[in-house]
């Protein structure tokens, strides 16, 4: 047998996606979910373990952290860096909803999740429900697409204004960095009024 | 898209917040223009704007304290084992090396941990079901799956056998495995994978890398049937490549058709090809989609033009086999595939061929299945295996509810699509079967639900139909003892679902009706008659009990009467296979006829019910005749005769109503001839033997009407009495059995042949005819030791015994009387008469020992004592 069946690094497999996909390949942008999805599981999973319970870990730095597990990410052209950000929000984004779910239907007691969870204490920042603004944010999209697509890399994936304007425009939506911040302030408000008082 | 309204709110919303607080009030009266809901939804916004910019969430997300504890949580299941190092990642999961953190022994296993993009309920419970069933694979060429659960974030990990060994690409390059060693291999790969197949589990993601190779080169499978836990749990694209290798994959694999064993058959293909030629089938593809269409627009390069060596015309043959595009072209299963490459080493000729014009004519029926050739074409499918039709079923996806109606398409639809067409016999035979192991699969996987489990109790009441049952009259397969097996599993199921659920009548009446089935053809076709009358007690009571509590429910009052009869036949009917209680079976027939007058009360002008009404009475006079009630008998054959005619004048066309009618004239007949009163008899008896001819004639196959055709011969024979127009009767009633016997060879001989032998017998003695009469007996003793030896505590058939030989042993009396004083036949005569009425006498002695020779046969053991002492006798008397 002449051809090594390699797994491969997940940067490799990373940048491979990301290559196959700008060269029009479109089944490859699920692929990079995945590789993307799995990669940022494991690092949250490393990172947790050796933080210490007290500190919390912002979306960028997790975000951060794939980029210096990834060498090869950091030597990604914009477009490619940006449709990364905008993978890994999404990503984010299901892994915090999925998460937010289970750890509801183990208070209901529907026994899916065999698991107890470690409530989020006392911290006063834990002041939004993941799942309230996830339900709010696909009622949001149906009127204001651009701005909800601004809270999902924003929020759920913890990018700032100028990564959030690279990560639309690599995906075919017109925007400037005034709209961007513009979009965040009225998405902000319209959420916080769907969620209600806190 | 926003709407217009959408947009008016942003654009204003954003003019009043870049405005201060005091100038908003105004601005907005001038700009709403008058829309008050416009004006509120803004105000509404704008005091939400504050709230959110004092809300440091927004900017902070805290919603990262989540993303810490999922990762963070007790891992839970995982506990139990202690992660070593990673061995491995893929798009799926990661798999570490383990050991048990319990474990003293610290036996290494391996832990992959699953990655699902969503943890929805149903998917996790369907996880655990589907790990269950990959749990069940045992062989030794499949890595065990030991245990799993969830992390403690919910992913789903499964514990497997550790393997030492390297992937299959690093053993081929590190060993450079001779052809044959290659193709043993490639066997014992084979051999996983149809184990596999056989336990309807596809792999899905056959490949090198998850094909381990031990250092005594054993190949281990991993990962089996993962993919399919996976399915539809990972992002779906377009072409429906998922996680999937495009590499392996097969054309169905690529168009997201529906994935079946076929699928690993053409990976397994993609695999021998790499084997053979060192070279993948489609070449170097640059990019997934490229390859891609290869794969579902070409077929593979020969194995020659890839590795530059010549290969033999039956390899490549094999090769292509594997991969056609078209699944159902391909090896209808792997261990045929396997054979192949077997018949290859060993210098057979191989089965895989190029198109033919076969191929293309099956093809042909294929599209036109309700063509007369169907029959042929399915048998021919099955006859390679079953596994094409598996495809069809989809098994690969929600495997259970497809299994349950692949079950069903067996057993149901394909059964009755084909039953008469000509010589689908074999066909139906293995789809009964396949149908069947499919259910006992599920049986075992069931879960406890109401529905299913009678539903499979069903089903096997239905195949045992059309295995033989006494339901399954039309065109049933005669395997009686597969019927047998096939109700006991329905009563299996069902006795347990009653328990579970005693107050469901429907499930009692399923119950109660298989027991009558399993108890008809426990006595009569197996001779096991205690158990048969245990089987059908037990429907009895069950019936009783319902019957009581719902006296106005017809169908459940009929099956009652139906259980009386059959538990009446088994008891004491001398007709049947009996345990020789007359008086209980005549009881148990007066129960059925006291519900069947109710019965036929209630409905007047149903012939059905009239004929239900007919049969206890018939059974009824069978049995008084027994109990030498002969008055009795003749009466309730008269009831018989008029209720059948009363059937027949409502549905005079009814060929069913004609046969009742002739068995009734028939009985009637023979019942008046047993007073003597045979010229009375006679008329009754000739038109029963002139409706059973053309009955027969109508229906010259049908086994039913040939055995009528007989009993009406022997009936007559017996009308007629002591004449040689009788023996020609008897003749032709005897030849009936005897061809019937011989086309379905029966455990037990029927009880009219034993009759006929019988009456020819008492009839060869009344006209002088001892020969004839004492080759008769003779007939009969063979028959009573064929039911003996199924039954050796059958006291009717004991009793039967002693009676013929006593007969014997009276008819070499006879000669002996006959002989010449001083000839030595006489003294042999008298000996064989002796020896018989001896073994007679101890046989009758033997029943009073054990109290089955009843009062009315006791007078049998004097009359064959008073003939054995008179032959004695005569034996020790001096030569005159």
């Amino acid at each position: 047998m002449s051809v090594t069946e390699s797994e491969g690094s997940p940067e490799g497999a990373i940048t491979r996606c990301l290559k196959e996909w700008r060269g029009g390949d479109k089944d490859a942008l699920s692929r990079l979910t995945t590789e993307v999805y799995s990669e940022l599981r494991r690092i949250a999973g490393g990172i947790m373990t050796a933080e210490s319970a007290n500190r919390t870990i912002q979306p960028t730095a997790l975000v951060h952290e794939l980029y210096l597990h990834l060498p090869g990410v950091r030597e990604f052209d914009w477009q490619s860096r940006a449709q990364f950000m905008r993978v890994a929000a999404k990503m984010m984004r299901n892994i915090l909803v999925d998460h937010a779910r289970m750890r509801q239907s183990a208070k209901r007691g529907s026994g899916a999740a065999p698991v107890t969870f470690e409530p989020g204490g006392n911290d006063p920042a834990l002041g939004i429900d993941v799942l309230l603004v996830n339900n709010a944010l696909e009622r949001f999209a149906e009127e204001y697409p651009r701005h909800a697509q601004v809270v999902e890399l924003r929020f759920f994936g913890g990018l700032t204004a100028e990564e959030t304007l690279e990560a639309l425009r690599v995906d075919g939506t017109e925007s400037s960095l005034r709209t961007v911040e513009r979009d965040w302030k009225f998405a902000k408000a319209w959420l916080q009024d769907a969620l209600g008082p806190v | 898209m926003p709407s217009d309204q959408s947009e008016q709110i942003e654009d204003l919303f954003q003019q009043a917040a870049g405005l201060p607080e005091a100038e908003r009030g105004p601005f907005l009266d001038g700009a709403c223009g008058g829309n008050a809901a416009v004006r509120a939804t803004v105000e509404k916004l704008l005091a939400a704007d504050k709230e959110a910019e004092s809300n440091s969430s927004w900017e902070d997300p805290a919603i990262f304290h989540e993303a810490r504890s999922a990762a963070r949580r007790p891992a839970a299941e995982l506990d139990r084992y202690r992660l070593l190092n990673k061995i491995g990642s893929g798009g799926m999961g990661t798999v570490y090396k383990a050991v048990r953190a319990d474990d003293t022994f610290s036996k290494m296993v391996a832990v992959k941990i699953v990655h699902l993009l969503d943890h929805r309920e149903d998917m996790l419970r369907r996880f655990t079901q589907e790990r269950q069933i990959l749990a069940g694979l045992e062989h030794p060429a499949i890595v065990r799956l030991l245990d799993g659960g969830a992390t403690g974030d919910g992913s789903p990990f499964l514990v497997m056998e550790y393997v030492d060994g390297v992937s299959l690409t690093q053993y081929i390059e590190a060993t450079k495995p001779t052809l044959r060693e290659s193709l043993e291999l490639f066997r014992k790969i084979c051999g996983a994978v149809a184990y596999a197949h056989r336990n309807l589990i596809v792999h899905r993601d056959l490949k090198p890398a998850n094909i381990l190779v031990t250092s005594a080169g054993e190949p281990k499978l991993l990962d089996f049937g993962i993919a399919t836990l996976l399915d539809g749990s990972l992002p779906r694209t377009s072409t429906g490549l998922g996680a999937m290798t495009p590499q392996y994959a097969s054309p169905e694999q690529i168009n997201g058709a529906p994935i079946t064993t076929a699928s690993d058959i053409y990976s397994l293909g993609v695999l021998l090809y790499e084997l053979l030629s060192g070279a993948r089938p489609y070449g170097a593809k640059s990019n997934a989609l490229e390859l891609a269409q290869a794969i579902t627009t070409q077929n593979p390069e020969p194995l020659r033009t890839r590795s530059g060596r010549a290969f033999d015309a039956d390899l490549e043959n094999i090769v292509q086999m594997a991969m056609r595009r078209e699944p159902e072209r391909r090896y209808a299963t792997v261990d045929q595939f396997s054979d192949d490459i077997h018949r290859y080493l060993n210098g057979y000729p191989v089965a895989s061929r190029p198109d033919t014009h076969g191929y293309r004519i099956r093809k042909f029926l294929a599209r036109n299945k309700l063509g007369v050739a169907a029959g042929v074409l399915i048998a021919a499918t099955l006859a390679g295996g079953v596994y094409s039709t598996v495809r069809q079923a989809r098994i690969a996806n929600q495997r259970f509810n497809d299994v349950r109606q692949l079950a069903h398409y067996f057993l149901f639809d394909l059964h009755d699509a084909i039953k008469t067409l000509p010589g689908a016999t074999a066909a139906r035979q293995m789809m009964l079967t396949r149908g069947l192991q499919y259910l006992d699969g599920l049986s075992k996987e069931q879960a406890g639900d109401r529905g299913l489990r009678l539903e499979l109790a069903q089903s096997y009441s239905r195949v045992a139909d059309l295995q033989g049952g006494i339901g399954g009259t039309t065109a049933n397969l005669g395997d009686k003892r597969g019927a047998m097996a096939s109700y006991q599993k329905a009563v299996n199921l069902l006795e347990p679902l009653a328990a579970d659920f005693p107050h469901d009548t429907e499930i009692a009446e399923e119950l109660a009706g298989t027991y009558n089935m399993l108890g008809d053809l426990q006595g009569q076709f197996e001779g096991d008659l205690e158990g048969a009358a245990r089987t059908l007690r037990k429907g009895v009571a069950l019936l009783e009990k319902l019957a009581a509590a719902s006296p106005g429910d017809v169908r459940l009052q009929s099956t009652l009467s139906d259980s009386y009869i059959l538990l009446a036949d088994v008891s004491g009917n001398g007709s049947y296979q009996n345990l020789g209680d007359a008086p209980a079976a005549a009881t148990l027939y007066r129960k059925s006829i006291a519900i069947n007058e109710k019965l036929k009360l209630a409905a007047q002008a149903d012939p059905e019910r009239v004929v239900s009404a007919a049969l206890p009475h018939a059974r009824l006079g069978m049995v008084l005749q027994t109990m030498a009630d002969k008055e009795g008998a003749v009466a309730e054959f008269r009831r018989v005769l008029e209720l059948d005619e009363e059937a027949l004048a409502r549905a005079p066309n009814n060929t069913s109503y004609r046969d009742n009618v002739a068995g009734a004239n028939r009985n009637l007949g023979l019942s008046l001839a047993f007073m003597n009163r045979q010229s009375e008899g006679r008329p009754f008896a000739e038109r029963a033997a002139r409706d059973y001819e053309d009955l027969a004639r109508i229906d010259p196959k049908n086994g039913a009407a040939r055995n009528n055709l007989a009993g009406g011969y022997y009936a007559l024979a017996y009308t007629i009495g002591n004449s040689p127009d009788a023996m020609l009767y008897y003749d032709r009633a005897i030849a009936i059995y005897e061809a019937m016997g011989a086309e379905h060879p029966v455990a037990v001989p029927p009880i009219g042949l034993r009759n006929t032998y019988q009456y020819r017998a008492d009839t060869a003695n009344g006209l002088g005819d001892t020969k004839t009469a004492i080759s008769s007996a003779q007939e009969l003793l063979r028959l009573d030791s064929q039911v003996l030896k199924l039954s050796p505590k059958n006291a009717a058939a004991q009793r039967e015994q002693a009676m013929a030989q006593f007969q014997l042993g009276r008819s070499h009396e006879i000669l002996a009387i006959r002989a010449p004083v001083r000839a030595p036949l006489r003294a042999q005569e008298l000996s064989e008469a002796q020896s018989w009425l001896r073994k007679s006498a101890d046989q009758y002695q033997a029943m009073q020992r054990d109290g089955t020779l009843t009062q009315r046969y006791a007078e049998n053991l004097k009359a064959t004592a008073g003939a054995l002492s008179r032959v004695e006798q005569e034996m020790s008397a001096p030569p005159r």
